[in-house]
């Protein structure tokens, strides 16, 4: 570290608005080498801001500070990159990071199959997974892997990288997000480098592409990615992709893209049950030591229906209170702790609404969902609604059976049972009930 | 006696811990500071109304972060005057990043990709991250649900308003680190007859502090209906 940029900034301290300070000045970075400071910013916005509004001070308090140093510059970079540069540093004083095609795996390693709790709603998109692992480059390539955003597509997608790479360390796997194939191409023709770039990614074993979607609307990307892609498949090298929706719903997608997504196997997730929830939740809580007690993952899972992230959020705001306070995590504090999340998830999904959103959805009136009427074009939208109620709400059975035209609260079990046994025969009964969930709790 | 003219010297708020008064909201700063010490939770979200110390809050984050020498950014997202995405770029190499505000997202949406994609590039690279808004995630305005989930993901902590005595104990509390003291009946003046903001507190402590040097006295309520015409 330099020693002379903590007395610098020290005096910028007392000069500057906090804001100013902390916005402008902490990011810098900096090597003092040869009687030169060079201040390394995190990008061009920075830079610019500091070259016009700080940079002139910085230079008077250097000489008021009567150092050895004769001159300051500054450039893009974080000091480990900046090191690796430094014999051209005299030659320019800006300079960009040149495009690095060593990328690492960018594997999270505790995403992995032991981990991942399997549910009805998840259990095709795991075993397809699994299957990629033993078979890489087989009948399953592509796998697209899609479904609302926080229901485990990316663990997944890691757990098959990480997989592949304890079966075969040599084997050349990459996760990343499309953004980061965007940049890397944006990046390799602003320094001409697009053979590299198409050499590296033809060259991978295995491709995991994070939320293709943001691929909608990116022409050049999608013109390269769909090159990238092809040469691959050519070669069995296996593809691994997610999408928070089926490829031909994506909008600004290109045609042969969406149909090439589609060639291996699609396969959904869905928002999991409650049991899964709750098994998702201990499952969590036991990997940072926690043992929580089922009737309190139970009552989070029923709390926080909409997705994986949120629950994980939830979990992680009881253990840290309760590590805070010392307190035993029972279902009451729990619920004190939850309380802003519960109350505004309360407010999101209540009965009324329940009702409300299932008619729309179906076209039929809320009036038909209390009425008396057997037909299976209003039975089934009543049953559904009713079983989200049980699901999303915390009214008791004679509660719901109550909103819906004073109905026993045996008809509310029976409607559940329903429910439950269509939506693993029925795959558009299973997509009816996850877009439904979707709507009522987003 | 003539006035006593004090040399021009304002005290700044350093917007560290130490000048924060915590009141009901200690678990909320015992977090934080854990996560400027890269200790605790990667992401934290925290949320309250106004005048909560939101601003402070983060900005004693990156004081304390960049006192082991790592750098860290303070990204204040402003009503109507949203930065360029591009300042985003590379932000995930440094220890801590900080956003105020970003609540404020909803008036460009398209900008929230780019938050979306940079929430992603700093988790893969593992450093810290510590968001503030005036709501919870569930209520924030935020149409991209790829950016909502990870929003909800980290720990989300809700600051207080700080209840009559804690407020009173604040402004006693920062006169004391200026070097004067407020007795209680002027400090329940103040909060009755001028202000009950946090955020205003600073500004009339300066006023005070100048005041009661000029005219070498001591903060009665007498003198404060005198210095603040009340």
């Amino acid at each position: 570290m330099s020693l002379i940029w903590p007395q610098i900034t020290s005096k910028l301290e007392n000069e500057l608005p906090s804001k100013e300070f902390n916005t402008w000045i902490r990011p810098l970075q900096t090597i003092e080498k040869n009687k030169t400071l060079t201040l390394l910013a995190p990008n061009h916005f920075v830079l610019d801001w500091v070259h016009e509004h700080y940079l002139p001070r910085i230079q008077e308090i250097i000489v008021e500070l009567k150092t050895v140093l004769t001159e300051v510059s500054i450039e893009i970079g974080t000091k480990q990159n900046q090191i690796k540069r430094t014999p051209d540093l005299k030659k320019h004083r800006v300079k960009q990071t040149q495009l690095k095609h060593s990328v690492p795996s960018n594997l999270n390693k505790q995403f992995n199959f032991k981990n991942f709790i399997v549910g009805k709603s998840n259990q095709l998109a795991k075993a397809a997974s699994t299957q990629v692992t033993e078979n890489i480059g087989g009948a399953y390539n592509p796998l697209l892997i899609y479904g609302s955003s926080g229901l485990g597509k990316t663990h997944l997608m890691h757990a098959i990288g990480n997989n592949v790479l304890v079966n075969n360390p040599d084997a050349k796997v990459i996760y990343l997000h499309s953004e980061r194939f965007v940049q890397d191409m944006v990046k390799a023709l602003q320094h001409n480098t697009m053979s590299a770039f198409k050499n590296f990614y033809r060259n991978i074993d295995v491709l995991l592409i994070d939320d293709i979607q943001f691929f909608a609307g990116k022409e050049r990307s999608q013109e390269e990615f769909f090159h990238t892609f092809n040469t691959l498949l050519e070669n069995k090298h296996q593809i691994v992709l997610t999408s928070d929706k089926f490829p031909k719903e994506i909008n600004g997608l290109e045609d042969r893209l969406k149909s090439r997504f589609g060639w291996g196997l699609p396969v959904s997730i869905d928002p999991p049950d409650l049991e899964t929830r709750a098994a998702i939740l201990m499952s969590k809580a036991a990997s940072v030591k926690i043992d929580l007690p089922q009737e309190v993952a139970f009552f989070i899972g029923k709390r926080i229906p909409s997705n994986v992230r949120d629950l994980e959020g939830a979990l992680r705001r009881v253990i840290a209170n309760a590590h805070f306070t010392g307190k035993e995590i029972t279902i009451g504090f729990t619920k004190e702790v939850l309380n802003d999340l519960i109350a505004i998830q309360d407010k999101l999904v209540h009965i009324d609404n329940i009702q409300k959103t299932v008619a729309e959805y179906f076209k039929i009136r809320v009036s038909d969902l209390h009425s008396k009427k057997r037909t299976r074009s209003i039975t089934r939208p009543r049953q559904l609604a009713m079983t989200l109620a049980r699901e999303l709400t915390s009214h008791s059975l004679p509660e719901i059976g109550e909103s819906f035209g004073g109905r026993d609260h045996t008809t509310v079990i029976n409607a559940c049972k329903k429910i439950k046994e269509l939506k693993e025969t029925d795959s558009r009964m299973a997509e009816d009930y996850s877009s439904l969930v979707r709507i009522l709790t987003h | 006696m003539s006035k006593q003219l004090p040399l021009d010297f304002k005290h700044r708020s350093n917007q560290s811990f130490d000048d924060y008064f915590s009141g009901d909201n200690e678990e909320v700063v015992s977090h934080l500071k854990q996560c400027s010490d890269k200790n605790g939770e990667p992401f934290i979200f925290i949320w309250g109304p106004s005048g909560t110390g939101k601003t402070h809050l983060l900005q004693a984050c990156c004081q304390q972060t960049a006192q082991t020498g790592d750098s860290t950014f303070y990204l204040e997202l402003k009503s109507g005057q949203l930065p360029d995405p591009s300042i985003l770029e590379g932000l995930e190499n440094l220890a801590l990043v900080c956003i105020d505000n970003i609540h404020f997202l909803n008036e460009i949406q398209h900008h929230q990709e780019h938050y979306f994609n940079f929430f992603n590039r700093i988790t893969e690279q593992g450093n810290h991250l510590i968001i503030s808004a005036n709501g919870l995630p569930t209520q924030l305005n935020i149409p991209l649900t790829d950016l909502k989930t990870r929003l909800n993901w980290g720990l989300t902590l809700k600051l207080e308003r700080l209840s009559d005595a804690n407020l009173m104990a604040a402004l006693s509390h920062k006169a004391h680190r200026m070097g004067f003291d407020i007795s209680p009946q002027a400090a329940t003046f103040i909060l009755s007859r001028y202000t009950r903001e946090l955020t205003d507190f600073w500004a009339l402590l300066n006023i005070l502090d100048h005041a009661t040097l000029s005219a070498q006295r001591k903060v009665t309520v007498p003198f404060l209906k005198e210095t603040l015409n009340l």
